[in-house]
């Protein structure tokens, strides 16, 4: 079997039963149906496909030996050879026994033929265009049409450049040790340490419960001491605005 | 000769990144078809012994570079894009010929799956999806692309090898994959 196709080949095994078996890849049952005709230089038109029959079975026998999975699409072809080949053998089916809806096996021939004869016309071209591939590619154009692979002509960038520099700015970057503590603060709390605060001692300022205390927790606190104003839970004295708010419990006498 | 035309047309397929047509040249710099031909024929004879060469191509013109300087410039540019394996020439081919067409239509002609030659067809941008046809199941239709026109040296799809169909022998996808399992089945069975 020629054509330089790859082959699929068993391992050669050491000792008495050393053997080596080696089956060319075919693309499909069409194709090796094809090199079939082709191997024993028969005309595609012409060639009682029921004569293949015997060998197609012969590859697919091999394809198992070799533990290939065989495709359904090939043993589609062989059911439909084999079909045609035991035609071929017995005699005519009576007429009154024929179903007219069926096929008949010429019809199946010829419509098999058919499949192989337009899958030969394509492959026929395929390889046509396959040099006019290959004349083309003496032609480079400016900037492909695909960004992608603009960006990695214009920069000449391949894997390993990538690979390397990838490796380059790990080895320079300098560790980072960040903590991010969220300050948590519920309003609840807040009020409750605002209470606290003026029962022992009688009152508090506003600058000295944010003392320490993010701008996060300072909202929180300014909005607690909103809410026990509402409440009505202190009092409170601020002289002019943007100076110190002094808290001081409801019930205790002015001290200012 | 309008040199200043030939100037034009020559900046313009400097900056293109894709085949211009006639038509476009024309409008682009503001002249008649006939003279833009004119021009693009000055164009190419000027460039005929150069590093740089004009390719009538995808249905327009583009500037290449000559084949003698080949070996230089691939040695620049990445390494070329390997050629395509036998099925992806085929299933290209039948593209080419029966579009739009359905992964099916294709399968059936080359009998065999054809889903992972699809993809590499796709990834190389040779064919794009073309809609869905109007059919149970409404399968993905494919069709070539531009680059698929440019990668193969064709000037249009016209410019195929011709498909030499015996008469009386047409290329009858709809038989091939429909007609031919379900009657495979019935002679089987009969």
């Amino acid at each position: 079997m020629s054509e330089g196709r790859e082959a699929l080949a068993t391992p050669a095994v050491d000792g008495e039963h050393a053997y080596r078996v080696s089956l060319p890849v075919f693309e499909g049952p069409l194709d090796l149906l094809l090199h079939l005709v082709k191997e024993q230089q028969l005309d595609i038109a012409t060639v009682p496909l029921a004569s293949l029959a015997e060998q197609y079975l012969d590859y697919v026998h091999r394809m198992e030996q070799l533990d290939v999975e065989i495709a359904a699409d090939y043993l589609v072809i062989a059911a439909t050879l084999v079909f045609l080949k035991s035609k071929s053998l017995l005699p005519p089916v009576p007429a009154e026994f024929l179903d007219e809806e069926a096929e008949t096996p010429e019809q199946v021939e010829e419509r098999l033929r058919a499949r192989l004869i337009v899958y030969s016309k394509f492959r026929d071209i395929g390889e046509q265009l396959r040099t006019r591939q290959l004349e083309s590619a003496a032609f480079h154009y400016r900037e492909g049409a695909d960004p992608a692979s603009d960006l990695t002509q214009r920069y000449r960038i391949d894997s390993q450049r990538l690979g390397r520099a990838l490796i380059f700015a790990l080895r320079n970057a300098r560790p980072e040790h960040r903590t991010i503590a969220r300050e948590r603060l519920s309003l609840l709390a807040q009020m409750d340490f605002i209470m606290q605060r003026i029962r022992q001692s009688g009152e508090v300022l506003f600058s000295e419960l944010c003392r320490d205390l993010g701008r996060e927790s300072i909202i929180v606190t300014f909005l607690a001491i909103l809410e026990l104003i509402r409440r009505r839970r202190v009092n409170f004295e601020q002289p002019e605005a943007f100076d110190d708010i002094r808290l001081f419990r409801m019930t205790a006498p002015h001290a200012a | 000769m309008n040199s200043n035309l030939q100037r034009t047309i020559e900046a313009l397929l400097f900056v293109a990144n894709e085949a211009l047509s006639i038509k476009e040249l024309a409008k682009l710099a503001h002249a008649s078809e006939i003279d833009v031909a004119a021009a693009l024929q000055q164009v190419e004879a000027d460039f005929a012994e150069r590093g740089i060469v004009l390719r009538e191509i995808a249905g327009g013109y583009r500037f290449a570079t000559a084949p003698p300087a080949r070996e230089a410039v691939e040695a620049y540019l990445l390494p070329p894009k390997t050629s395509l394996s036998s099925p992806a020439l085929e299933t290209v081919a039948i593209i080419a010929y029966s579009q739009p067409v359905t992964r099916s239509e294709i399968e059936a002609i080359r009998g065999v799956s054809a889903d992972s030659v699809i993809s590499t067809l796709l990834d190389r941008n040779l064919i794009v999806e073309a809609g869905r046809k109007d059919v149970v199941g409404r399968p993905l239709l494919y069709k070539t692309t531009p680059e698929f026109l440019e990668s193969f040296g064709l000037r249009s799809l016209d410019d195929l090898p011709p498909l030499e169909l015996e008469p009386g022998a047409p290329l009858e996808l709809d038989l091939l994959t429909a007609g031919i399992a379900a009657k495979l089945d019935t002679a089987l069975s009969g």
